[in-house]
């Protein structure tokens, strides 16, 4: 049976295994942002992402739009580094772009993708081979649109969106980072992938995983 | 007043950097606000405790925002989404973070504007440079083009005054000469007045003496002739004041 929408519930499930993955990989995070950062990304995204948790689980809202918003405020809030604001600014115009309601389809949910990464690159100021998060969610987001124009279902959107961010992720292990801590480390970055691309690819993965079940 | 906000990832950070700065201020200080680590008392910053700092400022009073780095700059910027109040006039400054708190601490206490608060700030690497004696470049300006941009401005609205004027020199008589005390003093002092006061040493063109950081670059040393040119109602006043001054080694004489 074809997916063709995600609901509020499977929006929360999302998030859950996103949670999830950086909890699972926290050390993995940890280690990657040692070697080219300030060794906080680990912990601040699994502190951040259990933070949401706690607050969707606390106080439930009836539309997607609410529920964007307070995990957007949560992780400003909770993170303290970076993906505070940035992951903080993505989900806010992802959920003002879906509004007010509980279920959500194809073009909306490739509208509130594009929404939040304009809301990335409108904080962070990232282009295309910075070396963040950036370079592994725009070619996930591509690869969204283009299975829905190739009339795909959701599930196998988000399983080549996945895809793509990963493939993302692993294309610029070789760069010089440009933004964030690791652009103080110039040519020593180069060789080390970025955690930012690294936890938005896990993003992408919650999304795959959640959308295959049926 | 300019009321300066201190975003930092660590408080320990900012309140020395605040700290530091009040050691140059002998008149009124201009408040300041500082937003600084979690709210669960972690390293980092948090853009809504930002927001909360700029919005605790007085009511109309412009605000300009010094950042330390990286996340920093992100809280700040987000910052604006959340203020309660948001027709406060407010600079996001690109400013050092220890030179600029203290340069925009001293300039806002003279009674600076926004725009000449944010100018010190944001041109307070020159003391440092001048005294290493290395270029300095500002947005990708040259030395001397920074140096004569401060003081540029200065000869325009001079030369638009058809005002008497009072002139006098002094000679520098302390050793280390008009660095970043000695000119924070001198400024200090001439913000109590109704004048414009034009200072220069030879080769270089004058700057404003309200200004510290344009005094320092100066670059001014022991034995060098400060001119001084003031204009206004105290003329006169801030002259005998700057002569004083210098004569006196600004406090420093051993």
């Amino acid at each position: 049976m074809a997916t063709s929408t995600v609901t509020r519930d499977q929006f929360i499930s999302w998030l859950g295994r996103f949670r999830d993955l950086v909890t699972e990989h926290r050390d993995y995070l940890t280690e990657l942002d040692s070697a080219i950062g300030d060794a906080d990304h680990g912990s601040n995204m699994t502190r951040g992402m259990n933070e949401v948790m706690n607050v969707i689980g606390a106080a439930p809202v009836a539309t997607v739009d609410e529920m964007f918003k307070s995990v957007g405020m949560t992780l400003v809030t909770s993170v303290g580094g970076a993906s505070g604001p940035l992951y903080g600014t993505f989900f806010l115009r992802f959920g003002t772009a879906l509004g007010a309601v509980d279920v959500v389809d194809g073009p909306l949910l490739s509208a509130a993708f594009h929404a939040g990464l304009a809301g990335i690159v409108a904080r962070g100021k990232a282009e295309d081979g910075d070396k963040t998060m950036y370079d592994a969610m725009a070619p996930a987001i591509a690869a969204f649109d283009a299975a829905l124009a190739a009339g795909s279902d959701l599930a196998i959107a988000a399983s080549d969106a996945f895809a793509a961010a990963a493939a993302g992720r692993d294309a610029i292990e070789g760069l010089v980072a440009k933004k964030g801590r690791a652009s103080y480390l110039g040519e020593r970055s180069a060789g080390h992938l970025d955690p930012g691309s690294v936890s938005t690819t896990y993003l992408f993965e919650a999304l795959a995983q959640e959308l295959s079940v049926v | 007043m300019v009321g300066i906000v201190v975003v930092s990832h660590s408080a320990p950070l900012a309140e020395a950097a605040v700290a530091l700065a009040m050691q140059m201020v002998s008149g009124v200080p201009p408040t300041i606000v500082i937003a600084s680590g979690t709210s669960d008392g972690r390293i980092g910053t948090d853009a809504t405790r930002v927001a909360a700092a700029i919005d605790s400022l007085p009511e109309g009073e412009p605000a300009i925002v010094i950042m330390d780095l990286g996340s920093a700059v992100l809280s700040a910027e987000m910052s604006i989404e959340f203020l309660q109040n948001s027709s406060r006039e407010i600079r996001m400054s690109s400013a050092p973070f220890v030179e600029g708190i203290l340069a925009a601490v001293v300039r806002a206490s003279g009674g600076g504007t926004l725009a000449e608060v944010a100018s010190d700030a944001e041109n307070a690497l020159i003391a440092k440079t001048s005294q290493l004696g290395t270029g300095y470049t500002v947005g990708g300006s040259q030395d001397a083009a920074t140096e004569s941009k401060m003081s540029t401005s200065a000869g325009e609205q001079a030369s638009s005054h058809e005002a008497e004027d009072v002139r006098g020199e002094a000679v520098i008589p302390n050793s280390i000469g008009l660095h970043a005390r000695p000119a924070a003093v001198l400024a200090g002092a001439l913000g109590e007045f109704d004048a414009e006061v034009w200072i220069s040493v030879d080769g270089k063109d004058e700057v404003m003496g309200q200004s510290p950081i344009s005094l320092m670059s100066l670059g001014a040393r022991k034995g060098d002739v400060l001119h001084v040119r003031a204009q206004g109602p105290d003329r006169q006043a801030a002259m005998d004041t700057v002569l004083e001054l210098t004569n006196k080694g600004f406090g420093e004489l051993d």
